[in-house]
């Protein structure tokens, strides 16, 4: 009886034993390194990072044609948009990742569908009540266009062995009275994504600030990439030191507008990335940013820009006095006169930045 | 008969509707009013209605139109709540409808 007692004793500890290692075996390959990953064809795979202002977009053209736009500008830039596609020789989009619903980055995302072949869309599902936000919906609906989701896990193959995989937003979502004080939710829960083509590999943050750093380490998301395209524009909140010491970037990329007045890039990240030993590029003084590679290689990219910069890449913006400072108005200041209605025929012509035309 | 005399037009003011579409690092409010040109103000919080801070938060921009009509001038912002929450019904409704007549509700894997 006592034998037997034992027996079973031995029989549940290695019970257990196997399951630690089944366990184990399970973070080490997968959870870290992620799904098996196709080889690379060879092909080329580039990687377009807009100079579309203050704003994000990001054309990706997959060996074999395939092409995925990550996030569309800002209200009125789609058209910029459209023209990039056709100067790239890309006659559809395959799939449009909405990293989150703020108008600097699904703006021109409606013009975008309506002007060329959209046919699948990535959105975090956050919703943002604004009129820009509805009218993305509203022509997704219109276009018939594949509405997605994104959650964690999902992967997208581009063909020739290039895969999106989608490491955020990482559910129950942030709410906002989780968040840092000034915080917001779509920032929070962008669809954050990592792209990788045999050797080669970009991360996307979105708006992710260092609170959704932080909830990705902690779930265990593979982090460590070749590129890493900046959060929120080079926001003080975000890129945090230990999301930098995570991912080991060789290169990084800030997508901001040179005349922003939100202190985009902000000093204080540009001292983590530099102690961080990474390349810098920024579309605010260098333009259009591209990444080839054929993903055969450790290392083998290339990063090209549209030109020279004028300033120091490692010098930071400060943030400006907003619209309320304009001198000789009562109270909140002159906005010029009254935008004219557009022609219908015409509908994107005339948007644009009330504060633009100081 | 007597001439009539041009009388120099006054300024006039108008309600505007608009939308917080974000707040930049806690301090500066993107607004784009809902106009055609989908204009936009970038105002500090502190302007803000203390009811109407956050993402998505509606508003009622009250301007004057200058007697020149060259010049807008901002004077009176007031919180929309009703509009938001109208707004947050069309979209939450939109985004469900989209996901289930795409289907892909628990899919993992996709080609593109």
């Amino acid at each position: 009886m006592a034998r037997n007692q034992r027996g079973c004793g031995c029989l549940l500890a290695l019970l257990l034993i196997v399951a630690a290692l089944g366990i184990f075996v399970w973070w080490k390959f997968y959870r870290e390194q992620g799904p098996k990953l196709p080889p690379p064809s060879g092909d080329e795979l580039s990687v377009h990072v807009l100079d579309a202002g203050q704003a994000d977009a990001i054309l990706i053209v997959a060996p074999g044609g395939k092409s995925v736009l990550v996030d569309a500008g800002h209200p009125g830039g789609g058209k910029k948009i459209l023209e990039t596609l056709k100067r790239h020789g890309v006659g559809q989009i395959d799939l449009l990742i909405a990293t989150h619903a703020h108008a600097d980055h699904i703006g021109g995302a409606d013009e975008v569908i309506e002007g060329t072949n959209v046919r699948s869309v990535l959105d975090s599902k956050v919703p943002n009540p604004t009129k820009n936000y509805e009218d993305f919906l509203t022509a997704i609906e219109e276009r018939g266009v594949n509405y997605i989701a994104a959650t964690p896990g999902q992967t997208f193959d581009l063909g020739g062995g290039a895969i999106i995989s989608v490491l955020a937003p990482i559910p129950p979502f942030f709410t906002k009275d989780q968040l840092r004080s000034g915080g917001n939710e779509p920032n929070a829960n962008s669809v954050v994504t990592r792209l990788d083509y045999g050797e080669f590999s970009l991360l996307l943050t979105g708006d992710a600030e260092a609170q959704t750093e932080q909830r990705l380490i902690a779930n265990g998301a593979r982090l460590e990439a070749d590129i890493l395209k900046v959060g929120h524009h080079g926001s003080k909140y975000a890129t945090s030191e230990e999301f930098l010491q995570r991912g080991q970037f060789d290169a990084a990329i800030i997508s901001a507008g040179a005349d922003n007045r939100y202190g985009h890039p902000s000093p204080e990240v540009l001292a983590r990335l530099k102690a961080a030993g990474v390349k810098l590029y920024r579309t605010d003084l260098q333009g259009e940013i591209t990444i080839t590679t054929r993903g055969t290689e450790e290392n083998s990219y290339q990063i090209t820009t549209e030109r020279e910069p004028t300033e120091d890449l490692w010098a930071g913006r400060k943030a400006q006095r907003d619209d309320s400072s304009r001198s000789g108005f009562i109270q909140y200041g002159d906005f010029g006169p009254a935008p004219k209605k557009r022609d219908a025929g015409n509908k994107n012509a005339n948007r644009k930045n009330a504060t633009g035309g100081r | 008969m007597a001439k009539k005399e041009k009388q120099p037009r006054s300024a006039r003011t108008v309600k505007e509707k608009a939308v917080i579409d974000r707040i930049e690092d806690g301090e500066i409010a993107v607004v784009i009013l809902e106009d055609e040109a989908q204009s936009q103000l970038d105002l500090h919080v502190s302007h803000l209605p203390a009811e109407a801070r956050a993402d998505g938060d509606h508003l009622w921009l009250t301007f004057e139109i200058g007697a020149d009509r060259q010049t807008r001038t901002l004077k009176k912002i007031e919180a929309a709540p009703q509009s938001r929450a109208a707004a947050e019904e069309r979209v939450t409704s939109l985004q469900q409808r989209l996901e289930k007549l795409s289907g892909t509700v628990g899919q993992k894997d996709f080609k593109l």
